[in-house]
């Protein structure tokens, strides 16, 4: 395979992979807000169609994140030098996600910790963390459809007011959790 | 009203210091007027280039006020603060004398790039019939106007933090010519478009769309290469 066709179809997956984590994390978010964790926990500790679909957006954000770090290694030196909010909290978002994850199978594993752990994060702090990740989440994924939408040659001359609308967005979805 | 000008003077290799002129202005020039003005009176060695003073030959750019800009079209009331304006050269250019870079290295990434018309017929009599309304005419017009004057690639972020990047001006120009009913080989074209510092290297900024004098959009073209490079990708073209 030529150089030039792996770096279109890897940029490709990539892509894919973005849009498809976009969808699940809207799922996730709804779901979470729903009925909050205990509720999710329970539903995907019996369910068979939940555990395919949070094992599918497992493997999707591997190769989101995965072929993000790889550039962003490719481009040490200066990619990260540009200020670039996809970037920096795509990173951030790597030590989040798999703590997130891990965090999940240990409490799906032993319910009793679970029902401990739920009660013991019912703190002010707690739900500021909560919002913070959303914050983080939402505005990588907001950030990202912006940019989706420019590379399948939508609304390329309203960047900056989509730009505009992705950070409304991340803030109202941070301060949902807060209210 | 008194303007003060500062230009960034100096070549390449000798040292450039920064000299202060004192211009008077009456009604409301052109930046390029303004040098020319300095030019006349104040220091008749003073490096600059211009050509057609319309807004057509895109050889006047240079840095006014720190930003990338046509200065045969920029009015001084538009960037004059407290009086004073600073000039210089355009960012990573080599440069010839004071104001005038030297644009071998600009268009040498057009080249690279695959920027470089191909003709399919190459002994061809008549006119191509293109459409107007053709959807692929449509994505050319909305790039050729293009005047090679430099200023969306020194406005590039990207091109400033990676020496290896095409830049914007040479991708819009891949763009118009993936687009080009007469050209030979698209799917070459694309693979250079797609090589290391090409379409791929972009990351969406837009600072080129905002900076480009003729109201361009660059970026635009750069996320047409990289649709394009990946539908040739998925059907085995590229």
């Amino acid at each position: 395979m030529s150089p030039a066709r792996a770096r279109a179809l890897l940029w490709l997956a990539r892509r894919l992979a973005g849009l498809g984590l976009a969808a699940g994390l809207a799922v996730h978010l709804v779901q979470a807000g729903g009925g909050g964790g205990p509720a999710l926990l329970a539903r995907l500790g019996e369910s068979a169609g939940w555990q395919a679909f949070y094992a599918a957006v497992v493997g999707l954000a591997v190769i989101h994140g995965g072929l993000g770090v790889r550039d962003i290694w490719r481009e040490r030196g200066h990619g990260l030098a540009v200020p670039l909010v996809r970037r920096r909290t795509g990173l951030a978002l790597l030590a989040l996600v798999p703590v997130h994850v891990l965090a999940a199978l240990v409490l799906l594993a032993f319910p009793a910790l679970a029902a401990q752990a739920f009660t013991l994060a019912q703190t002010p702090l707690h739900r500021w963390l909560e919002a913070a990740a959303v914050a983080l989440v939402a505005g990588h994924a907001f950030g990202g459809l912006r940019v989706l939408a420019l590379d399948i040659g939508l609304w390329s001359r309203a960047q900056g007011v989509l730009g505009w609308l992705a950070a409304g967005l991340t803030a109202a979805a941070a301060l949902a959790v807060l209210v | 009203m008194i303007v003060t000008v500062v230009i960034r003077r100096g070549g390449e290799r000798g040292r450039a210091e920064r000299v202060e002129f004192r211009v008077p202005v009456s009604g409301d020039p052109t930046v390029l007027d303004l040098v020319s003005t300095i030019q006349r009176d104040h220091a008749p060695d003073l490096g600059y280039r211009f050509s057609c003073r319309v807004g057509m030959c895109g050889s006047c750019a240079m840095l006014v006020q720190g930003r990338p800009r046509w200065t045969c079209r920029t009015r001084v009331s538009l960037v004059v603060r407290r009086g004073r304006i600073d000039l210089a050269p355009l960012p990573r250019l080599p440069v010839v004398k004071d104001l005038a870079v030297d644009m071998a290295p600009f268009f040498e990434t057009w080249t690279s790039a695959g920027g470089v018309f191909r003709p399919r017929d190459r002994s061809a009599q008549e006119f191509a019939r293109v459409t107007p309304g053709d959807p692929r005419r449509r994505e050319a017009d909305a790039a050729i106007e293009c005047i090679g004057c430099a200023v969306c690639t020194s406005a590039c972020a990207m091109a400033a933090a990676d020496p290896g990047y095409a830049g914007p001006a040479a991708l819009n120009r891949v763009w118009t010519l993936v687009n080009d009913e007469r050209d030979a080989d698209g799917a070459a074209r694309l693979a250079e478009a797609a090589g290391p510092g090409g379409a791929f290297s972009c990351r969406s900024h837009g600072a080129c769309a905002r900076h480009c004098p003729k109201g361009l959009d660059p970026r635009r073209s750069a996320a047409g290469l990289r649709r394009a490079a990946a539908l040739a990708a998925l059907r085995g073209r590229l």
